[in-house]
């Protein structure tokens, strides 16, 4: 029974912290408007073998786009050629603007910046399914997608800040 | 004569263990505190980079969690202001993010 009760009372902040949606953004005033900032999350690779791709969002309520930076983990060096957004039948193809290239152990990690129309991350999270994220090197090709549990997860607490954000720009 | 091993065996690990001090004081519970680390003269940006680090049991610290990765991950060139989020669950686990927002 001790057990019982000493594993509640150690679950317990992790019940409260899938609640909360205060945890995965922030939200502060600027001269051009509301600026919100998710924080960065995972999305799944479709490959088995390849890391997920991390990325965070930034929007500002003066601009009708948001921007997406993202974090891409490769064995192989690639030079970043293209992303395609795929949700439904639409499609948004964006050239990706690098920040920066590293070298962790054996990885190559890439971070690059790309933006989307607003109104394309809305609808894409109003999908049943997962948007697909393909990003295209000279070398070779890496898809990520959410599984259909980690979508509706993700599209619950996704959908909240989407709304909060409307709220706040009217 | 068990029961007071035990309790200082406790009190000596939880010395040591992942809490975190805040502007408010140190909890050992929970601790969920955000605060300003600093600020510039510099407009408040568009760019918000973050960066954190985490602490289990005490035992086992990583992440980088520099105000220069922050900036780095986002773009950042010119750094308006910086705030920070310390989280502990019952000192067994502790999370320190820093948020660098700027242009």
């Amino acid at each position: 029974m001790h057990k019982i009760i000493l594993f509640i009372f150690l679950l317990f902040p992790s019940f409260l912290f899938a609640q909360n949606i205060n945890n995965k953004y922030k939200m502060r005033q600027t001269d051009e408007g509301t600026l919100f900032f998710i924080l960065p999350y995972k999305i799944p690779s479709c490959a088995p073998k390849q890391k997920e791709l991390k990325v965070d969002v930034t929007y500002l309520s003066s601009r009708d786009s948001i921007t997406i930076n993202a974090t891409l983990i490769s064995k192989d060096e690639i030079t970043l050629d293209s992303i395609c957004f795929l949700y439904s039948d639409h499609k948004t193809i964006n050239k990706p603007q690098l920040l920066f290239i590293q070298r962790k152990s054996n990885n190559w990690i890439y971070r690059f910046g790309f933006k989307l129309p607003y109104i394309d991350i809305k609808r894409a999270y109003e999908n049943e399914s997962s948007f697909k994220l393909t990003i295209y090197s000279k070398q070779n090709q890496f898809c990520y997608q959410f599984g259909d549990s980690k979508w509706e997860k993700s599209k619950k607490w996704m959908n909240q800040i989407l709304h909060l954000i409307d709220l706040n720009s009217r | 004569m068990k029961k007071l091993f035990f309790v200082s065996a406790l009190a000596l690990f939880m010395t040591s263990c992942a809490t975190l001090s805040t502007q408010v004081g140190t909890a050992g519970l929970y601790t969920q505190v955000k605060s300003g680390e600093g600020i510039t003269s510099n407009q408040v940006g568009t760019k918000v980079g973050t960066a954190s680090a985490v602490n289990v049991l005490g035992l086992v610290a990583t992440g980088d969690a520099s105000i220069q990765t922050a900036a780095n991950l986002a773009g950042i060139k010119k750094i308006s202001h910086i705030d920070s989020e310390k989280m502990n669950i019952l000192g067994l686990y502790s999370t320190y993010k820093v948020f660098v927002y700027g242009e």
